[in-house]
């Protein structure tokens, strides 16, 4: 109640008309290897996406088919020893858990839960699976999660997927809603996961 | 709608003061404090929005309008701590814990910010649009208040009921609140409740903390905090794989390894448990 009060009474002092934030997006053609997060790591999507010009972090990348709140591919290309995994937005009031480069497969999947409940300010996420998996050619995890952003009553159910090359942690997630969404994009997500390569 | 967040269950210490937050709340119901809030912006929304007309001058005279709601927000917020405390009182709980609530906050907020090297944010309210008054004059108001109340015997703050009925929900909340990546505020919560004892459950909590934060010394200090949680017959079966996973980490692979495979022996069907296994070294 008193945040929008607050918020309403800062639009009406300034006098500002609520204008949407831009999306630019733009397309990727299917079939072209293409090199994402201005990084390395490239993949070749099977189907056309849509990428966001606005990327979530330094070493981030975001891709989607219906819209990023319907079906989200993000990529962590390179994350350094103590960089966070995106933007560390509320760095002051809730700063962003830190990657480190000793860190083990359940260690990034615990890094990866703190910086979504940090970031949504949600307790309902879950890990559900963590599993050894293959990720660019090289020795990489698998974890499966859910969670359920603060304020809203959709249940997302998303899976990453992943490796510490050279110090540096690589990661594609994919997420969407349980109902539909998931299961109707899986397959597209999946694919650009195994075309990874560095 | 009254919500009651799971969070507060760690911060309020005993019975007098959850029952002093549901009471505080309980008035601003009672005294439609809501309604009263929606006509006093809808009063002064009008002539704010005339005056927004006319240039820099009628927008400074209209953001003074609007902060005059928030003043009057900030007027019920005192209004419902007062009311509150008498409450409490004919309740049988003991007043003089209510203004303890906010000392611990700042207590906390201290911790936070010790802990990430920054300002202490005990004293942030929002300025000119804060809804709810500063920590500091809310204690000395709350003690104010209670002090006004002669003393009776037979006063109770239900610490001992409080930490029973809670017990079972401890180490749930506590696994969220490590979640939060606030170091300092984390142990200043662990530490209380481990005041009259550290418990294998407290010592397993202390241990996913220090882990989470990962310095190589942080992971040191974890590896033993799990350690003297595992030795415990009744500790959690975690506590095996928090202390695999800190030795692995500080580099000693034999001890790590040995107890990953007592955690896999004891929780044979966990969520990550191919990937436990792999780090043992063992074949799935």
């Amino acid at each position: 109640m008193t945040r929008i009060w607050k918020l309403a009474a800062i639009g009406a002092a300034l006098g500002l008309a609520a204008t949407p934030a831009v999306a630019g997006f733009k397309l990727v053609p299917k079939g072209t290897p293409i090199a994402v997060a201005k990084s390395t790591l490239t993949v070749t999507p099977s189907v056309d996406w849509n990428r966001l010009g606005a990327r979530p972090g330094r070493n981030a990348e975001s891709w989607t088919l219906d819209g990023l709140t319907l079906d989200d591919l993000t990529f962590y290309s390179g994350i350094d020893n103590d960089a966070t995994l995106f933007r560390d937005a509320r760095k002051k009031t809730a700063p962003l858990p830190r990657f480190n480069s000793t860190m083990l497969a359940p260690d990034i999947a615990q890094l990866f839960e703190s910086s979504y409940r940090v970031s949504i300010g949600t307790s309902l996420m879950s890990i559900d699976g963590v599993e050894p998996a293959t990720f660019a050619g090289k020795p990489g995890f698998h974890f499966t999660y859910t969670f359920v952003i603060q304020g809203e009553e959709v249940r997302r159910k998303g899976e990453a997927t992943g490796a510490v090359i050279g110090g540096k942690l690589y990661l594609i997630t994919f997420e969407a809603p349980v109902i539909h969404y998931f299961d109707a994009t899986r397959d597209a997500a999946k694919n650009i996961v195994d075309s990874a390569r560095i | 709608m009254m919500q009651v967040w799971s969070g507060l269950f760690l911060r309020t210490r005993n019975e007098a003061q959850l029952a002093a937050v549901l009471a505080h709340e309980y008035v601003h119901y009672q005294n439609r404090h809501s309604l009263m809030i929606f006509r006093e912006a809808r009063r002064r929304a009008a002539g704010a929005s005339f005056m927004a007309m006319f240039g820099l001058i009628g927008l400074l005279l209209a953001i003074g309008q609007i902060s005059a709601i928030f003043q009057f927000s900030r007027e019920q917020e005192a209004d419902a701590d007062a009311e509150s405390v008498g409450m409490l009182t004919r309740a049988g709980y003991d007043p003089n814990e209510v203004p303890k609530i906010w000392e611990q906050f700042r207590a906390e907020a201290d911790a936070t910010a010790v802990a990430r090297g920054t300002k202490s944010r005990k004293d942030k309210n929002g300025g000119l649009f804060a809804s709810h008054p500063p920590t500091a004059e809310r204690v000395a108001a709350l003690t104010a208040e209670a002090k006004k109340i002669p003393v009776s015997a037979t006063w109770q703050t239900g610490e001992t009921q409080y930490r029973a009925s809670l017990a079972a929900f401890w180490p749930s909340f506590i696994d969220d609140q490590v979640k939060l990546n606030d170091f300092g505020g984390t142990e200043f919560l662990i530490d209380y409740l481990a005041r009259t004892g550290w418990t294998p459950a407290l010592n397993y909590a202390r241990g996913e903390l220090y882990r989470a934060r990962g310095r190589p010394e942080d992971l040191k200090a974890a590896a033993g905090f799990y350690h003297d949680a595992a030795v415990a017959p009744e500790a959690p079966v975690e506590a095996w794989r928090g202390l695999g996973l800190s030795l692995l980490r500080t580099g000693d692979q034999p001890g790590g390894q040995a107890a990953l495979k007592t955690y896999l022996e004891r929780k044979p069907d966990a969520s990550d448990k191919s990937m436990i296994a792999m780090l043992a070294g063992g074949t799935q």
